[in-house]
């Protein structure tokens, strides 16, 4: 059994330094916010302090910046929102708290990973003692329960294991690397789109069809692909090319539920492709390269670490797209193909001159 | 007898296995806990210019002690009650406004609909006030939509400061937005989208149609069965032409002869407001102060672009 002594840190921050907040310039709930705005700026008052009444002063309701049009849908929308804007914060200042949609509109950042995010969110909470995995001895904290214990993860351990994996995510879509997200559990289907869309890479939250790797001739056989360059733009006239050549493999798998993605891990694995897995108490943790202990079953702890790894992703991609507009990419690529010959396009203009003269001709005796 | 959730006395820390079912198991324990160790959701709003009035008051209107009555130490008293009444229930981090509208009906939460719009009410009026106020005189599209309805602005002050002074017992006075529900396009093209209103509420009373049951608009000792009958069925005078559009209805979930409206001023005439600076009968003067103390910029940011676009009129 594994004793430590519980310290009591002092001068700690008493509220963590991400806290889900709300944000003016959203419009709807389903659009993630592209750029992260910290919710405790607005909170930033003090009494007294000079530039506080400053930043009051600055921060005016500007709703109205849509003209409206004669549509009267469009008017009432514009009105709604405008009164929305005005009277619906009037009366007290409450105070920051958690709510559960905003984990999925505004997801934390990896500059945000702290203990008490982690603890809030549940992450700590791993299983029963009988039902453990030895191997990950090293990343519970301790035991809490008299009648049904349960053991105990170490929050500064899921932080340093999440902060290097969102070092990774960030790396590998800096370099232009495809990142797959899978999550197959229930309600974790929302979380994991998220993640793709803002890492730029593909998501999954159905059941993983084994051999999708190490079969894929035959299962991503049909598969459309396409060829882009460095700024993300697709490139036309490779198709014959691709008709032969095989579905892309992805460049990093995370995955959000270990325990029923084990035939992904092993694939994974037999491609030397390199995995991120949230791995609880009873996971094998030597199934993924870069495990993050941390509780499976809550699907706050869930949304929040792959929130923290789409958001990585999007860092990673923003500096790539920076560094391709100035042209800085990588100019070695292993991809095998040849750039589309124009040999054949003269040819074709050849042969329609020719049907011409002979349509011609053929009408001489 | 309707049991009132206030801060119960030390009595409460006696820990028993049974509670009345009046009491919840939350609020139990958010009243064993020290204050200091309570989480307390609401705090008082600052305002844009709360250091200068704490120091020298509202320029022309409060003194720094009147400020700090009416403002600070009442605001702050508002909010604990707020605490309070909330403490440990589902609604804890909601908005004042949500709750006015979410209790209007409950007379059960009459208290917390109270301090709630009395709350919101209160913010309202002081965010109109600024050391620098603009003059209306400045702002042309604001003036001449305001013109539109009231004639002139000595008819919409006149309006206004006597509908107050007028006004026995405490309560607040609004200019409010209200929209044309009625959305049929007849004569084609654009007409008026609505009109400006004035609106009494009484003690705290909300002006938002959505709690259209707490509005307080009248004293109701004054009336009689059959004019308050006629008051609870009113309908606003503008844009009424037949039933409401089927569609303004649906999206308002209004009560009946409710409208959508849009508060922009209010004067708050409660007397701990102005007693200290005014005295007694000195409410004629303070709500002339209060006239010449209107920031018309902060109004203007609050008017919705439909009340100041010009009204254009269409050739048959």
């Amino acid at each position: 059994m594994i004793i430590r002594s519980l310290i009591l840190r002092h001068g700690r921050l008493a509220l963590p330094r991400y806290t889900p907040g709300r944000t003016l310039r959203r419009c709807y709930a389903s659009q993630i916010e592209e750029t992260y705005t910290n919710p405790d700026q607005d909170q930033q008052y003090v009494a007294g302090a000079e530039d506080a009444t400053k930043s009051q002063v600055m921060t005016a309701i500007s709703t109205q910046n849509s003209i409206a049009s004669d549509d009267q849908v469009a008017r009432d929308w514009e009105f709604f929102h405008h009164q929305k804007a005005v009277t619906g914060k009037i009366g007290s200042e409450v105070e920051t708290h958690y709510r559960p949609h905003e984990l999925l509109s505004n997801p934390p950042s990896p500059r945000d990973i702290t203990l008490e995010l982690l603890m809030a969110s549940q992450s700590h909470i791993g299983h029963s003692t009988s039902l453990w995995h030895p191997a990950n001895a090293k990343y519970i904290f301790g035991v809490r329960g008299e009648q049904d214990p349960i053991h105990i993860i170490s929050l500064d351990v899921t932080a340093a294991h999440l902060r290097r994996a969102c070092k990774v995510v960030s790396g590998v879509t800096e370099r232009g690397g495809l990142v797959l997200f899978v999550g197959s559990r229930e309600g974790q289907a929302r979380a994991v789109v998220n993640a793709a869309s803002m890492a730029q890479g593909c998501h999954l939250f159905t059941k993983w069809i084994p051999g999708t790797i190490t079969n894929g001739q035959q299962i991503l056989g049909k598969c459309k692909k396409k060829v882009v360059n460095h700024r993300d733009e697709e490139v036309k006239g490779f198709e014959d090319q691709l008709i032969q050549k095989a579905a892309v493999k992805p460049d990093l798998v995370v995955c959000l539920n270990p325990l029923e993605n084990y035939v992904l891990l092993h694939e994974c694995a037999l491609n030397n492709i390199p995995t991120i897995g949230i791995v609880d108490t009873d996971v094998n943790p030597t199934w993924v390269t870069y495990p993050i202990p941390a509780n499976d079953d809550s699907l706050r702890c869930v949304q929040v670490i792959a929130g923290v790894l789409g958001r990585a992703g999007q860092e990673g991609q923003a500096l790539r797209r920076e560094g391709a507009l100035v042209g800085d990419y990588p100019p070695r690529q292993d991809h095998g193909l040849e750039p589309p010959n124009e040999v054949e396009k003269d040819g074709s203009k050849q042969d329609e001159a020719e049907r011409g003269r002979t349509l011609l001709t053929a009408g001489d005796a | 007898m309707i049991t009132r959730r206030l801060a119960r006395p030390a009595s409460a820390f006696a820990s028993s296995t049974w509670t009345c079912p009046s009491c919840t198991r939350a609020s139990i324990i958010s009243q064993t806990r020290l204050p200091q160790q309570q989480r307390r959701a609401h705090h008082v709003p600052p305002l844009t210019f709360d250091e200068t009035f704490r120091q020298d008051g509202i320029p022309g209107l409060l003194s720094d002690q009147g400020f700090r009555i009416a403002w600070t130490d009442y605001q702050a008293l508002l909010v604990q009650k707020l605490n309070e009444l909330t403490a440990g229930e589902p609604t804890e981090n909601a908005q004042t406004k949500d709750l006015a509208l979410q209790f209007a009906r409950n007379p059960m939460a009459a208290s917390l609909f109270n301090h709630a719009s009395m709350a919101h009410n209160n913010h309202f009026f002081f965010s109109t006030l600024s050391t620098a106020p603009m003059k209306l005189d400045k702002l042309p599209t604001l003036e001449q939509s305001l013109c539109t309805t009231f004639g002139s602005i000595g008819t919409l002050q006149m309006t206004m400061l006597d509908t107050a002074a007028s006004m026995f017992g405490p309560g607040f006075v609004w200019l409010i937005w209200a929209r044309n529900l009625d959305n049929s396009s007849v004569g084609g093209g654009s007409k008026l989208r609505g009109s400006w209103r004035i609106l009494t509420t009484y003690l705290a009373g909300t002006p938002y149609a959505e709690a259209g049951y707490r509005q307080q608009g009248i004293d109701a000792n004054n009336q009689n069965a059959k004019s308050y009958d006629e008051y609870m069925r009113a309908t606003p005078p503008v844009g009424a032409f037949g039933a409401y559009s089927k569609s303004g209805q649906e999206q308002a979930k209004l009560p009946p002869g409710g409208t959508n409206v849009l508060p922009v001023l209010c004067v708050n005439t409660w007397e701990h407001v102005w007693l200290r600076d005014y005295g007694i009968n000195g409410k004629r003067t303070f709500l002339k102060d209060w006239w010449d103390a209107i920031d018309w910029a902060a109004v203007e940011q609050k008017t919705p672009r439909e009340a100041s676009q010009p009204v254009q009129f269409h050739r048959a």
